[in-house]
C-alpha cells in the first residue's frame, strides 16, 4: 500500500490516475539483486542479452532496496538468511513487491523434507505475489512471471475499497 | 628465464582459452522474442509433467521414487494392465496430483514408471498468485481432455496482423527443432522416448501439434 | 619424506604419546591422545624435516557407537610436497580439545565449523562463535542423534 492508496472516492479522475499510475508502475519495475543460490544464475540469464528483461522494463537491477520495488528470491533461503531478508523487504519502498522464484523459495524445493536449516517457503516471512515453480525456472518462466506480476499491478487502484 | 617462459605461457594459454570464448563475443546475439514465441527446447527437456490417464495403473511408483514426496495418487481399486488393448483396467483413479510447489523436474518419477505414462513434458512455465494454485491434479484435467497444463502463452497468442508475421518469422528460424519438441508432445512416440535410446524418427509426423493451430 | 618416515620421526620425538599409527592406505594418518595434539602439532609445523605448514581441513566425525568424535586434521607441506594427517579421538558427551589456531591460523574458521556443527569445544580459541547457523541456534546438527526442530522464532520448519 502506498501513501495515496485508499483515501479516493471512486470517479472518473481516480480512474485515469489509476491508469496512468499502473502503466507507470509496470512499465519500470527495478527488481533488487537477491540471488542467493542456483536459481539466481537465470535470473542472470533473464536480465543478459539473451532474454533481456530490459524488453519489459524491468532490467535495472538494484543493488539496495531503497531503490528497488520488486524482491525477486531467486534460491534457497536458510533461517538465518530470513531475518536479514525481511528486514531488506522492510526497507524497500511502497508499492513493494515480491516474486518467489524456484522450488527453494516457494516451498523449500529440495529441502523441503529433509533440512533442519531451510525455510519451508518464503511466504512465512515476506507477503508473495507471484510464485513461479521450477528448479530452477527457465529465463522464459521468470519473464512470464514478471508479465504476471504486471497484470497484478493493473489490478491496483488509488481508491477506496470496500472493506473485507 | 622463468619469467619470460612465464609471460609466454601465460600468452599461450589466454589465447586457447580465448579461441573457444571469442567467437562468441562477435557472434549476433538473438533475443529469445519470448511471449510472442514459444520457447524452443530440446525433446529430453524436463518440463511440467504429461500424463496419460489410460495407461497409468496406479502402482505409485512415482511417489515413492520422488525425492521430495510430492505425488500423491488416490485409487478405488487396484488397475493393471491390459496388454492387449494397451490401457489400464480395474479401479478408476480419483486423484493424480503432483505439487509443483516442490516439484524439482528430475525426471525420477519418469524413470521408475513401469508404463511410461508419466513423461516429463516441454512446457516450463506456469507461474500463479498462489501456492495452493500450483498443486496440479492431473486427474482433473484429463476429464478435461488435458494430458498436460495449458501453455500460458496461448493466451497472449491473440496479435495483430504485423505482430504475427514478425512471430511467425521468429518460429521459422528454428523450425527443425521445433518439430522435434512437437514429437516430443506427440503420444504415438513417448514409448521410443521412453526408452531413450532410440533415435528419433527421420520423418516429422503428419499431425503437428495441436497448440500450434490454436495459436 | 613418506608416511612411515613421518611415523617414525614423530615417534622418536613423542616416543609413547603415539596411541596407533596407520602408514599405508589412503589416509596415513597417526591417532593422538587429545592433551600431546598440540606437542605432536608443533613438532609437525616446526621440524625443518616435516614443516607442515598448510593446514587442509579439519573434520568432525560423530561415532555414537564407539561414543567418540573423531577430529581428522589434514597436513600438507607445501615445499615438501608430502601430506599427513592426524587424529585425535574425543569424548562425545564432553569433546574439548586445545585449540590450534595459534599454530595454523586457518584452523581459527574451521574449529569454529566443527564447534557449530559438531559442539566440539577448543580451548582457547579467540572466537568461538557459530559460523554457519544464527547464533541463537539450539543443539549441533551433524550429530547423528540430532533431533531436528519444528521451528525457529516462528518459521514453521516442519511442513
Ligand atoms: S529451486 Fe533448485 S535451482 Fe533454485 S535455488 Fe533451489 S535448488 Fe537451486
Ligand atoms: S520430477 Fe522429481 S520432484 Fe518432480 S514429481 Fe517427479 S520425482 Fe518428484
Amino acid at each position: 500500500m502506498g501513501l495515496i492508496e485508499g483515501i479516493f472516492e471512486p470517479g472518473l479522475i481516480v480512474t485515469s490516475v489509476d491508469w496512468v499510475l499502473n502503466w507507470s508502475r509496470q512499465r519500470s519495475i527495478f527488481p533488487m539483486t537477491f540471488g542467493i543460490a542456483c536459481c539466481a544464475i537465470e535470473m542472470m540469464a533473464a536480465g543478459a542479452a539473451r532474454f533481456d528483461l530490459d524488453r519489459f522494463g524491468a532490467g535495472a537491477f538494484r543493488a539496495t532496496p531503497r531503490q528497488a520495488d520488486l524482491m525477486i528470491v531467486a534460491g534457497t533461503v536458510t533461517c538465518k538468511m530470513a531475518e536479514r531478508l525481511r528486514r531488506l523487504w522492510e526497507q524497500m519502498a511502497e508499492p513493494r513487491f515480491v516474486i518467489a522464484m524456484g522450488a527453494c523459495a516457494i516451498s523449500g524445493g529440495p529441502y523441503h523434507l529433509h533440512a533442519y536449516h531451510v525455510v519451508k517457503g518464503v511466504d512465512q516471512i515476506v507477503p508473495v505475489d507471484v510464485y513461479i515453480p521450477g528448479c530452477p525456472p527457465r529465463p522464459e518462466a521468470l519473464i512470464e512471471g514478471l508479465l504476471r506480476l504486471q497484470d497484478k499491478i493493473s489490478t491496483r487502484t488509488i481508491a477506496k475499497q470496500a472493506q473485507g | 628465464m622463468y619469467y619470460f617462459r612465464n609471460i609466454c605461457q601465460a600468452i599461450r594459454t589466454v589465447a586457447a582459452g580465448l579461441r573457444v570464448t571469442l567467437p562468441y563475443h562477435f557472434a549476433r546475439t538473438v533475443v529469445v522474442q519470448y511471449p510472442e514465441v514459444e520457447p524452443t527446447v530440446q525433446g529430453r527437456y524436463r518440463g511440467f509433467h504429461a500424463y496419460q490417464i489410460e495407461r497409468c495403473i496406479g502402482c505409485e511408483a512415482c511417489a515413492k521414487a520422488c525425492p521430495v514426496g510430492c505425488i500423491h495418487v488416490g485409487k478405488s481399486g487396484p488397475r493393471k494392465m491390459d496388454k492387449s488393448r494397451d490401457l489400464a483396467v480395474g479401479g478408476a483413479l480419483t486423484e493424480y496430483q503432483i505439487d509443483y510447489n516442490t516439484c524439482l523436474f528430475c525426471g525420477l518419477c519418469t524413470e521408475v514408471c513401469p508404463t511410461a505414462c508419466l513423461r516429463m513434458g516441454s512446457l516450463h512455465d506456469s507461474s500463479c498468485y498462489r501456492r495452493q494454485d500450483l498443486v496440479v491434479d492431473f486427474v482433473r484435467l484429463a476429464k478435461e481432455g488435458r494430458r498436460t497444463l495449458l501453455p500460458i502463452w496461448l493466451a497472449k497468442a491473440n496479435l495483430p496482423g504485423w505482430a504475427a508475421r514478425v512471430r511467425d518469422y521468429w518460429r521459422n528460424l528454428d523450425r527443425d527443432r521445433r518439430e522435434w519438441m512437437a514429437r516430443a508432445d506427440d503420444p504415438r512416440y513417448c514409448g521410443e522416448l521412453a526408452q531413450a535410446a532410440v533415435p528419433p524418427p527421420a520423418a516429422p509426423p503428419a499431425a503437428s501439434r495441436p497448440q500450434e493451430g490454436a495459436a | 619424506m613418506n608416511s612411515t618416515e613421518i611415523i617414525q620421526l614423530l615417534q622418536q620425538q613423542q616416543g609413547p604419546a603415539l596411541a596407533a599409527a596407520v602408514a599405508d592406505g589412503l589416509h596415513p594418518h597417526v591417532v593422538v591422545p587429545a592433551d600431546r595434539l598440540m606437542a605432536v602439532a608443533t613438532v609437525l609445523r616446526t621440524d625443518w624435516r616435516l614443516r607442515f605448514d598448510l593446514l587442509r581441513c579439519i573434520s568432525a566425525i560423530d561415532w555414537p557407537a564407539k561414543n567418540t568424535i573423531e577430529l581428522s586434521y589434514d597436513l600438507l607441506a607445501t615445499a615438501r610436497g608430502h601430506s599427513f594427517a592426524v587424529k585425535v579421538l574425543l569424548d562425545r558427551a564432553n569433546p574439548r580439545v586445545e585449540s590450534l589456531r595459534g599454530i595454523w591460523p586457518a584452523a581459527e574458521w574451521h574449529e569454529r565449523e566443527a564447534f557449530d556443527l559438531m559442539g566440539v569445544t577448543f580451548l582457547h580459541h579467540p572466537d568461538l562463535r557459530r559460523i554457519l547457523l544464527p547464533e541463537d541456534w539450539v543443539g549441533h546438527p551433524l550429530r547423528k542423534d540430532y533431533q531436528y526442530p519444528t521451528e525457529y522464532q516462528g518459521l514453521q520448519l516442519n511442513p
